[in-house]
């Protein structure tokens, strides 16, 4: 046994490229596996301490508010605030049709509005809170906190109370502020501005004193709220400070009651819209603050799982492409050792012996692979760790190595190659000795090769010769394909990954023509010369018509009915060959939907879509896609809109203009900033979404990479696996006087149209396959991305796959070149 | 007769004790049956590795019909196989995705029909010329060696134990066949062998034994077959 291991093993040195090949790929997925896994579960266990440990929200709610059921006494709400003329006027007409029960529609939703806006939704409907509470067994209490934006930055005020149950502060360093002015800071925001704790802080013409770095814990995901939708560190800032301190700081102030369950969250953010959720309850209902707020929290979830499954799945796919690359190097060294294999076999050596002898390839690729890849992996988890941690505002626990996975990336390789070899070593051993022994038992020529001659007889003699070698081993020319085809896929991922989101960042961004969008807290009636209105109102796609046919959809589509005018000035929907499509608006009826909508829901022009207003199903036509990978609008006529939702006259609720006024530190006017609900800068917005994205790209750059070398790689081993096939060829060419140019053109490149068509359906299949990837994140991102590959990225594809083979060609025939050819051509 | 092949103080080491030529000095004439006897190891395959150009010397001069193949770049030593040297091998060097007809052709491409017929006729293939090698015996491949070394009309064919994996009536029937190229085509043969039986169908007869030529028989012979 001893010495048939030895045996195996100095066969290794007859196989470099092939075993270090192999090593490297192990290599690479154990690198990719343990990173990827131990920077997750460090973000993750990071994470869910946290959860536990401070206590965060569950969900946050505001009592269930009906319109329809409330009372002149609820009004009484109002005694207290000082309400602009207009708003008295209404709480008077109001009170009025209350009292005789005649409110109509529109005026219960602008009693809503005020109750909105004047945060009385607080204070309604609290018993019904209280019993559900004790129901669903969650605890709740109300949380302040006040809003301000200065030169860009966005600060968030919470008065600090150690005594809190829920969102309990994480004092990261210092101490939490006790005496007047004192604040704690974000620790990304200190870092990033250099600020110390002992510093100074001027903000409102009051000078705070940092005393303390501290997380807010329901700031987990890069989102403070649904104004500022990414996470900037330059630009957000939460503050603790005293009560008193807290009173004294001028901002729009947000009340909202957080809750918690006794135990675990009963469901997950894919669940938020779902019927089992807390949401659905009577009694509580959401706002946009606590979409917000939940997807802050439970994000990071849906987040690191589709990351730690993308990896797992790569690392499988190279385990599949090793066992491939085993199975040659084992089919090859059998066959060069048959007839010792069958003296072995007529010596009376089991079969399994022999067969287990082989084990030693599977095993020395296995310990080196795996023994690199833990230490590179391991290497790399640190930064890889601090790139999520840039995203995800959450304390980690130190770093330090983890063994668990020494034991993970080794064992199940080593089982899965071995297990392979084994099977393959059986296989070939198991004919009888004699056969074995035989001369040329190994030279047969199968039926494809007959019939590729046959067909082929009336060609040239180079034809016939290239495709007789190529058939000649169906097994071979089955693992060329496939591995090439790993390869191809390898390669388009490559090509299409490449700088992907930043392109689609520079797309949507690109030709936009105005600076801010402004959302208000009601509607507004009337014109604003300064800018292009839009009346925006959820609802939902709950049917579609497609050539006729109704199609129920399975769940809701959510989206937002955006009513525009025929003369926008800012605002441009445009077509995917960039051409503008507003004008398609033809009739009432007549809509535009977004390339995002369109292609996660698959509806096209023409289609009608359904959409329930007012207890009626209003049928609305497809007239065009506009080129959109992030939104949900529907654009139809504003007008017909708000005649819809019963307003007399056309209103607006947001508008997109260049005026200066509504950056988000211009100086409006207290009444209009009052009715403002939400300012965009749309450039602060690129700028954040950049900032993200290009460290998403970041991601992909390094999955690019890996492939990259993977590819290359791969294709090494494939031209490594044809020279050696046609050692024995290219010798006796050699001695026949055949010059290298022309073995190279019948030999050498028998496999070049079955690489070259490997390559060419994987490009299909892998774009098939990062839309799958890609729709899954793209529900995280809210966004469809289009996956495209040009002619020009394909043939460069083919020359980088051509080029690795041929590379690999020319490194493996500098080793044959060495071996005299009087000694290839000895019997073997 | 012409010179055809000449070694001058011909030396082929391997390391520095291994001499599997040492000091030799031959000339080989143009249309003569030469063989090369010895034991294993004694330096007769190296001397046709050198003669062929498939291996370079040492030390000293080899020399094709004047032509120093020490000299000879690798692209004109290819040249020189491909148009001047037939090869037959005791182990056939068949490719087995080839026909018995295909494998004739790889020996020069680009041959038309009827030259390919007649070498394939010459050598009695006909029945079995579309069959694989593996369709055929052991005599039928070395015949098919031998076509392939025929169709380029070579100036000499090197066989290296050319009988050895044949049975003897086989073996006699395939240096029958190579004398009679040696007489019709007066294409020079030099054949490798341990076995002194073949001694006898060569005009000289070198004995070799440690990388050293220790006799040559010259002698006059007569057509005639093989028994």
């Amino acid at each position: 046994m001893k010495l048939l291991f030895i045996n195996s093993l100095k066969g290794l040195i007859n196989k470099k490229i092939q075993i270090t090949g192999l090593i490297l790929l192990i290599a690479i997925s154990a690198t990719m596996y343990v990173a990827a896994n131990v920077a997750i579960n460090q973000v993750e266990d990071g994470y869910y301490a946290y959860l536990n440990e401070q206590n965060v929200e569950h969900f946050s709610f505001l009592p269930s508010f009906d319109e329809t059921k409330l009372t002149v006494n609820d009004l009484q709400l109002f005694e207290d605030e000082n309400l602009s003329e207009e708003e008295n006027l209404l709480l008077l007409q109001i009170t009025q049709c209350l009292e005789a029960n005649t409110c109509n529609e529109q005026q219960l939703f602008m009693l809503r509005n005020l109750f909105s806006t004047y945060n009385k939704m607080l204070y309604i409907n609290l018993e019904e809170v209280e019993k559900l509470a004790n129901e669903k067994d969650f605890y709740y209490e109300l949380e302040k906190s006040k809003i301000k934006i200065n030169e860009k930055v966005y600060y968030k005020a919470i008065p600090i109370n150690l005594d809190k149950k829920i969102n309990k502060p994480y004092l990261l360093e210092g101490n939490f502020p006790v005496e007047e002015n004192e604040i704690t800071i974000l620790p990304s925001y200190a870092e990033a501005k250099g600020l110390n704790i002992g510093d100074t802080y001027e903000l409102n013409e009051v000078e705070y004193k940092i005393v303390g770095t501290a997380f807010a814990s329901d700031h987990i995901y890069p989102i403070v709220s649904l104004n500022v939708p990414i996470f900037n560190e330059e630009t957000n800032n939460i503050m603790f400070m005293t009560n008193e301190t807290y009173d004294k700081f001028t901002g729009l102030e947000e009340k909202i009651y957080v809750a918690r369950y006794n135990e675990d969250l009963p469901f997950n953010e894919r669940d938020l819209f779902g019927e089992e959720t807390i949401f659905e309850e009577d009694a509580i209902s959401f706002t946009p603050s606590s979409i917000a707020r939940f997807i802050r929290v439970e994000a990071i979830k849906g987040d690191l799982e589709p990351n730690k499954t993308f990896s797992n799945i790569f690392v499988n796919v190279l385990l599949v492409i090793s066992g491939v690359i085993i199975v040659i190097i084992v089919k090859k060294r059998i066959e060069s050792e048959k007839t010792q294999v069958g003296i072995l076999k007529s010596m009376g050596y089991k079969a399994s012996a022999i067969a287990s002898s082989y084990l030693v390839y599977p095993i020395i690729s296995v310990l080196a692979g795996s023994l690199i890849g833990y230490f590179i992996g391991m290497y790399l988890a640190e930064p890889l760790t601090n790139v999520y941690v840039s995203f995800y505002n959450v304390p980690l626990k130190p770093f330090e190595l983890e063994y668990e996975y020494i034991s993970r990336i080794f064992i199940t390789p080593m089982l899965v190659l071995a297990l392979i070899s084994f099977l393959t070593a059986m296989l070939m051993i198991r004919k009888k000795p004699l056969f074995l022994l035989k001369e040329g038992s190994n030279i047969k020529v199968n039926f494809l090769t007959r019939l590729s001659n046959k067909i082929l007889r009336k060609t040239k003699f180079k034809t016939r010769f290239k495709y007789s070698l190529a058939f000649r081993s169906i097994g071979k020319l089955l693992i060329v394909t496939i591995v090439s085809f790993a390869s191809g896929l390898l390669i388009t991922l490559v090509l299409i990954g490449n700088g992907l989101f930043s392109s689609i960042i520079d797309e949507t961004f690109g030709n936009m023509k105005f600076d801010y969008i402004v959302a208000y807290n009601g509607f507004i009636p009337g014109e604003n010369e300064e800018a292009d209105q839009f009346l925006i109102i959820d609802n939902e796609i709950s049917k579609k018509i497609t050539d006729g046919k109704e199609v129920e959809l399975e769940e809701e589509i959510e989206i937002s009915l955006s009513g525009i005018d025929d003369d926008l000035k800012y605002f441009e929907l445009k077509d995917d060959k960039g051409n503008d499509i507003l004008e398609l608006i033809d009739s009432d009826t007549d809509v535009l939907i977004s390339y995002r909508i369109s292609e996660l829901n698959e509806i096209k022009v023409n289609d009608t879509i359904v959409v329930l207003i007012n207890g009626e199903e209003i049928e609305l036509t497809v007239a065009g896609i506009y080129q959109d990978y992030f939104s949900s609008s529907v654009f139809m006529n504003r007008e017909y809109l708000s005649v819809l939702y019963s307003f007399e006259a056309p209103v607006y609720n947001q508008i997109y203009t260049t005026n200066p006024k509504y950056d988000l530190d211009g100086e409006l006017e207290e009444s209009e900033l009052e009715k403002i609900a939400g300012q965009f800068s749309v450039r602060d917005l690129e700028e954040n979404i950049t900032s993200q994205v290009e460290a998403m790209d970041l991601v992909l750059y390094i999955v690019v990479v890996f492939a990259a070398i993977m590819s290359f790689i791969i294709m090494l081993v494939v031209a490594n696996i044809v020279v050696e096939e046609n050692r024995k060829n290219i010798s006796l060419m050699k001695v026949l006087g055949y010059k290298n140019k022309q073995i190279g053109s019948i030999v050498l490149n028998i496999y070049t149209p079955f690489i070259l068509i490997s390559y060419l359906i994987a490009i299909p299949v892998m774009i098939k396959i990062v839309k799958e990837l890609l729709e899954i994140f793209a529900d995280d991102l809210e966004m469809a991305i289009p996956i495209t590959i040009s002619f020009s990225q394909v043939l460069i594809g083919m020359f980088a796959i051509l080029g690795a083979y041929y590379m690999g060609m020319a490194i493996s025939r500098r080793v044959l070149n060495k071996i005299t050819l009087a000694e290839a051509l000895k019997r073997e | 007769m012409a010179i055809i092949y000449e070694l001058k103080k011909a030396k082929k080491s391997y390391g520095f004790d291994v001499n599997a030529l040492d000091n030799v000095d031959l000339k080989i004439e143009a249309g003569e049956v030469v063989v090369i006897l010895g034991p294993s190891g004694s330096g007769k395959s190296t001397l046709l590795n050198i003669l062929s150009g498939l291996d370079t010397l040492t030390n000293g001069e080899a020399f094709y019909r004047s032509e120093s193949l020490s000299k000879m770049s690798e692209n004109e030593l290819l040249k020189y196989r491909y148009n001047s040297l037939g090869f037959v091998f005791q182990s056939y060097n068949l490719l087995p995705s080839l026909t018995g007809r295909e494998n004739i052709e790889l020996g020069k491409t680009h041959q038309n029909d009827a030259d390919l017929n007649n070498v394939i006729k010459k050598v009695g293939l006909e029945e079995h010329q579309h069959k694989y090698p593996y369709q055929l015996s052991g005599g039928q491949m070395q015949r098919v060696a031998i076509a392939r070394s025929l169709i380029k009309k070579p100036d000499a064919i090197f066989c290296d134990e050319p009988t050895g994996a044949l049975d003897e009536e086989i073996g006699k029937i395939i240096l029958n066949e190579l004398q009679k190229i040696n007489k019709e085509e007066k294409t020079t043969i030099i054949i490798v062998t341990h076995n002194p039986a073949i001694a006898k169908m060569g005009n000289t007869v070198i004995y070799m034994n440690s990388g050293k030529i220790v006799k040559t028989e010259k002698k006059k012979i007569k057509y005639r077959l093989m028994n």
